[in-house]
C-alpha cells in the first residue's frame, strides 16, 4: 500500500506515460494489448526486415509511394524534421512502407532514401507482398489500399505512426500539419524517457 | 460638422480603404497563389524551395529562369527525366495537370513569378495560350 501511494504521489509529479492505443483484454491473469502482426519486408539495401531488427527500439513508421502526386511529400518533409531533431538518438528508428510495390523496386528505393540523404540504418524503406503491406497497415490503425479513382491510383493516409519496443502503438499524428508533429515529436520524448 | 456628414465621409473613408486593399490583393494574385498551394506546393513546398533532392525548388531556380517559356507546359503535361536545378540532379516524375485551363495557368505563372525572391517578368494570358499549342 505504501508503495502504490507513493507511485501515486510521484506519479503527480512526474509526466505520465504515453497511452497504449488499441482494445485490449483481460486474459484472466494479465491485460492482453494490441501489438503489431508479424511481418517481413526487404529494406532498400535488399536486407530482410522483419519484428527482429527492431529488437531494443523505438520507431516511427508511415505508409507511401514514390510517385505520390498529392500528401506524401509533405509528410515525407515532416518525418525528415522529426528525423533531424532526433539526429544521433540510436534508440529511434524510422519505417516507410511503399504501398506501390508494382513501381517502387529496392534500387528505387535505395535511390530514394540517397535522395532524402538519410542513412539506411536509421530508415528503412521497404517493399513487399503487396497484401501483407496493405494488412500491416491495419495493425498501425493506417490505411493503405489500391484506388484506381485515387490520385497516382493508391488511397492511404498521411499518419506517422508511434510504435515501442513491445511493438504496441503508443502516438500517431497527421503528418500534413506541422503544430500535429510538434506535439508528436514531444511524444516521442516522452516514449524515450520511460 | 452634422452627424449625417459624418457618417458619409466615414463610409466614403471606408470604401477607399477597402479598394485599395482589393487592389493589393489582385497583385498578390491570389488566384494564381491558391491554385499554387493546392496544384503545386505539395512538392514544391508553400515557400518555393521544393524537398531535399527528390522535389525541385521554384524559387531562386536556375531551371525555372532558363526554361521560363517552357512553363506552360510543363505545368499542363509534367515533366520526365533528369534536370539540374541549382546544381543538384532531380529525376522524379512531375505529373501533368490537366484539369487546369489556360487562365489558371498564367496565374500560376504569374503568382510564381513574383513570389518569394523572384523577380521574373509574368506571361500573359495571350503567350500561355500561344505556348500551350507548340507543346511537344
Amino acid at each position: 500500500m505504501v508503495t502504490g501511494l507513493f507511485s501515486c504521489i510521484s506519479g503527480n509529479n512526474e509526466p505520465q506515460d504515453l497511452p497504449i492505443l488499441g482494445e485490449r483484454y483481460f486474459d484472466g491473469t494479465d491485460t492482453i494489448y494490441h501489438t503489431v502482426g508479424d511481418f517481413s519486408f526487404f529494406d532498400q539495401d535488399s536486407n530482410t526486415i522483419d519484428k527482429s531488427s527492431f529488437h531494443g527500439k523505438v520507431y516511427v513508421t508511415d505508409f507511401f509511394f514514390i510517385n505520390c502526386p498529392t500528401i506524401c511529400p509533405k509528410v515525407k518533409a515532416q518525418m525528415k524534421r522529426v528525423y533531424d531533431h532526433f539526429e544521433g538518438n540510436e534508440k529511434l528508428m524510422f519505417l516507410s512502407h511503399s504501398i506501390d510495390t508494382k513501381h517502387d523496386s529496392i534500387p528505387a528505393l535505395k535511390k530514394f532514401a540517397e535522395k532524402l540523404e538519410v542513412e539506411s540504418n536509421r530508415w528503412k524503406f521497404v517493399t513487399g507482398d503487396k497484401n501483407e503491406i496493405y494488412s500491416i497497415a491495419t495493425d498501425y490503425f493506417s490505411v493503405a489500399k489500391e484506388d484506381e479513382s485515387a490520385p497516382g491510383g493508391y488511397d492511404h493516409s498521411g499518419r506517422l505512426i508511434l510504435v515501442d519496443e513491445n511493438f504496441m502503438v503508443r502516438a500517431f499524428c497527421d503528418g500534413t500539419d506541422a503544430e500535429d508533429v510538434d506535439q508528436f515529436i514531444i511524444d516521442i520524448e516522452r516514449l524515450l524517457n520511460e | 460638422m452634422n452627424k449625417s456628414i459624418k457618417i458619409v465621409l466615414f463610409f466614403c473613408i471606408s470604401f477607399v480603404f477597402i479598394g485599395f486593399y482589393s487592389c493589393e490583393n489582385n497583385q498578390k494574385n491570389v488566384q494564381g497563389k491558391s491554385l499554387y498551394v493546392y496544384y503545386c506546393a505539395n512538392c514544391h513546398m508553400e515557400d518555393g524551395n521544393g524537398f531535399a533532392k527528390l522535389y525541385p525548388p521554384v524559387n531562386n531556380s536556375d531551371y525555372m529562369v532558363k526554361h521560363y517559356t517552357d512553363l506552360p507546359c510543363i505545368i499542363r503535361h509534367g515533366l520526365k527525366g533528369e534536370i539540374m536545378v541549382n546544381n543538384t540532379e532531380f529525376d522524379l516524375d512531375m505529373p501533368p495537370i490537366p484539369e487546369l485551363n489556360e487562365v489558371e495557368i498564367t496565374n500560376i505563372i504569374n503568382y510564381i513569378s513574383q513570389a518569394w525572391s523572384n523577380d521574373l517578368p509574368g506571361m500573359s494570358f495571350k503567350e500561355v495560350q500561344e505556348r500551350l499549342l507548340e507543346c511537344q
